[in-house]
């Protein structure tokens, strides 16, 4: 009955979210935004982020009956969802990154519907075995928010700098935020998601080196070791543009959200392949409350 | 005399053909000198700014030189095809020419509404025609008139009051790639009045370097102590420094007076890898233009030059048609009041004329009579008088007779005959009503097919 909710709770905020994309989409279009369609739009964004939120906390202690976070990967949909909502409402109040709304609420919105599929369809319960796993759980998706931010502000880039190269829309009623702002806005994101991404992929290093037993001799060669090393080193980079000829500006904007696109090719293959499932030796581990029984 | 007009501006040509119709004080000179020689009898004041190159000729009403040869003497000068500068140049003729003139110098025909700098490039173009006699009673009458409406205007309408300059536009520019100055390095090519106003804006975000470039560096040094740039914030730099600029600058402003552009993709692109992809935002409000168009192409170089600045004016709108439509009542007023004036003096030196031609015939008729006088009996000096009276009367007569009777189609009979019976007080009130019936019907343009 709880799994029921979440899923319709999940699809009504897809819904609102989606909602309010399209109308930060329009806001772009509109020569001159009025502080109405600025007030529903800020509005629109925090009842979504607030909601996602609210599921968040009500599965976290609800649906797994006492406070145990992350225990599926819709779980870590919701929170990556609900730190980008929040960031987005944020830079709006503070007028911080005109225009963000118009790029972070359709991935929001694609967050949230990917949480649908993997709360109605693909659910898979993690067998939270250990702290390490908690930490490497907590900081993989931790880490990817920041991510999803910092890939976010790179469309956000090129479309800004296409703007600006091709001298349309530059007048100051509905434009974006000046490049340098969205460059540091990708370098911080991209610097805090690795630092937390490196403790994630430390701390699954950990679990796996104290459960050599549990997988095979070339797990490193695994499609999702290669990929989250890919992801790793594309971050290193994009946090280090700044001291680099090569990669600054639109390249960088690229290379951020070639990461993202990693991340979520990691994330497939995590919820793909058995290796990934962070439920190494089921056999051995109680059930969750939520995993059905056989 | 008439006034003429023929000239492009913003409005009806890009910047590249601008570019290649502005003159410089040496090539305003040449112009006007050739001009003189071709009509001696015209007037005439060069405007030529960033933003136009216009003529404003004053001519005999029925003398050279027309549009088109104007036009085609404009081409000739400048190297161009006539049937390019005829397709991108307008022609304005009496109260139109004067209208635009006043309205240039009201500021309402601006790039940006009001801007101020239109009203001394006007009063600099009538002196530098002045300083070659080239300009003479019409022309000093009509520019000292839309000098003195274009500060009227100012002073007693809000048009300049919040406008969007040029210089305000250009830093709105830079805002859109770069978040602060204080960290950045601004460097000005060129040391003149667009410069230093757009610079004006620029130094109160506190750049942390800001270089004047300029061929005479005392020229940059003076721009660089009026601006109060202090040596720790940077200075003026020879054009041999352009290069070094290029590598650091953040923000380049350029508007050096060249007719070949100064940074081009050869020179620009070697210094790319020194800039380490450093953006660089290149504000060119040069005409002709000082940055070649395909440098706005290279990675992380964002171009804009006076085309752009126009289209940022006219998606921002304009919140000022109060003061608008005030100006334009009072430009309005002003070109009436002066075409009157211009018409009056007119009128004066054609009365001057006739009274001169009616002298020289009353003098040769009175030295033919006093001859004859002279050897002739008493008794024959009535007949004399009498046929003295008579030659002149007929001599008087016999143009504007002459032309009756050659009624030309420019013109129509009743307009002369009106005008005679007018002048002469030969109406009788019966003929004056059939005469007034007879000019309305003549004037009526429905009916000017029927008159043919």
């Amino acid at each position: 009955m709880h799994e029921t909710a979440v899923t319709i709770a999940i699809s009504v905020l897809t819904l609102a979210t989606c909602a309010a994309s399209v109308l930060a989409l329009l806001r772009l279009r509109i020569n001159k935004p009025t502080p109405n369609t600025d007030g529903t739009l800020n509005t629109l964004a925090l009842l979504c982020t607030l909601g996602t939120a609210g599921v968040f906390i009500y599965r976290e202690t609800l649906v797994t009956q006492g406070w145990a976070p992350l225990t599926a990967h819709v779980d870590g949909l919701l929170l990556i969802a609900t730190l980008v909502g929040a960031t987005v409402v944020y830079l709006q109040s503070r007028a911080r990154l005109p225009g963000v709304s118009a790029f972070a609420l359709p991935v929001m919105a694609f967050l949230l519907l990917w949480a649908i599929c993997a709360s109605a369809w693909t659910l898979k319960v993690f067998n939270i075995a250990s702290v390490y796993l908690t930490l490497h759980l907590a900081a993989v998706y931790v880490g990817s928010a920041f991510l999803a931010l910092a890939s976010i502000a790179g469309m956000m880039y090129l479309v800004a700098q296409r703007r600006l190269h091709d001298k349309t829309r530059v007048a100051r009623p509905g434009r974006f935020a000046s490049l340098e702002s969205i460059e540091t806005f990708i370098v911080r994101m991209s610097t805090v998601g690795f630092a937390v991404l490196t403790l994630g992929l430390v701390m699954g290093l950990v679990i796996i080196s104290s459960h050599p037993d549990h997988y095979s001799p070339g797990w490193w060669l695994s499609p999702k070791i290669i990929l989250s090393t890919l992801v790793w080193l594309l971050y290193a980079l994009v946090m280090n543009v700044r001291y680099t000829s090569l990669f600054r500006g639109k390249r960088a904007a690229w290379m951020s959200i070639a990461g993202m696109v990693l991340l979520i090719a990691t994330f497939a293959v995590a919820t793909a392949l058995p290796m990934g499932t962070h439920n190494p030796d089921t056999t051995q581990q109680p059930p969750h409350p939520t995993q059905e029984t056989p | 005399m008439r006034v003429l007009m023929v000239g492009t501006s913003h409005h009806t040509a890009g910047v590249e053909f601008r570019e290649r119709l502005a003159l410089d004080t040496e090539g305003q000179r040449a112009l006007v000198e050739h001009f003189r020689k071709a009509f001696p009898r015209a007037e005439l004041v060069v405007l030529s700014t960033c933003n136009r190159t216009e003529l404003y000729i004053a001519k005999p009403s029925h003398g050279p030189p027309t549009a088109e040869e104007v036009r085609t003497h404009l081409a000739i000068c400048r190297g161009l095809e006539s049937a390019g500068v005829a397709a991108a140049t307008v022609h304005r003729e009496q109260e139109q020419a004067l209208g635009h003139l006043f309205r240039v110098c009201s500021g309402l025909d601006s790039m940006v509404l009001g801007e101020p700098q239109i009203i001394g490039q006007v009063r600099r173009a009538y002196e530098t025609s002045c300083e070659q006699q080239s300009v003479g009673p019409v022309l000093h009458k009509v520019f000292q008139d839309a000098l003195a409406i274009g500060k009227t205007v100012r002073s007693q309408t809000g048009i300049d009051a919040g406008r969007v300059s040029v210089g305000s536009i250009a830093v709105d520019f830079a805002q859109q790639v770069f978040e602060r100055f204080d960290d950045k390095t601004v460097v000005a090519l060129g040391a003149g009045e667009m410069a230093k106003l757009t610079l004006r804006h620029l130094v109160p975000h506190k750049p942390r370097r800001l270089w004047l470039c300029n061929r005479t560096l005392e020229r940059a040094q003076a721009l660089a102590q009026l601006l109060g740039i202090t040596p720790e914030q940077g200075g003026a730099r020879p054009l041999d420094a352009m290069d070094q600029l290029l590598v650091e600058a953040d923000v380049l402003i350029t508007n050096a007076l060249s007719a070949q552009p100064i940074v081009t993709e050869a020179r620009l692109s070697p210094l790319l890898r020194q800039r380490r992809g450093r953006p660089l935002v290149i504000i060119d409000i040069a005409v002709p233009r000082n940055v070649a168009a395909g440098v706005g192409s290279l990675r992380n170089i964002y171009l804009y030059n006076l085309d752009d600045l126009q289209r940022v004016v006219d998606e921002t709108g304009s919140s000022r048609q109060q003061h608008v439509d005030r100006a334009e009542a009072m430009v309005r007023d002003a070109i009436a009041k002066c075409l009157h004036q211009v018409q009056h003096r007119d009128v004066g030196q054609l009365i001057k004329n006739l009274r001169q031609r009616l002298h020289d015939v009353g003098m040769a008729e009175q030295e033919r009579t006093l001859r004859k006088l002279a050897g002739a009996p008493p008794e024959q000096a009535g007949d004399l008088v009498r046929e003295h009276t008579h030659r002149v009367i007929n001599k008087i007569l016999h143009m504007p007779i002459s032309a009756l009777d050659q009624e030309k189609g420019d013109v129509p009979l009743g307009f002369y005959a009106a005008a005679l019976r007018r002048l002469f007080d030969l109406d009788d009130r019966e003929d004056s009503q059939a005469l007034d019936a007879e000019i309305a019907d003549t004037n009526d343009p429905s009916n000017a097919h029927e008159n043919k």
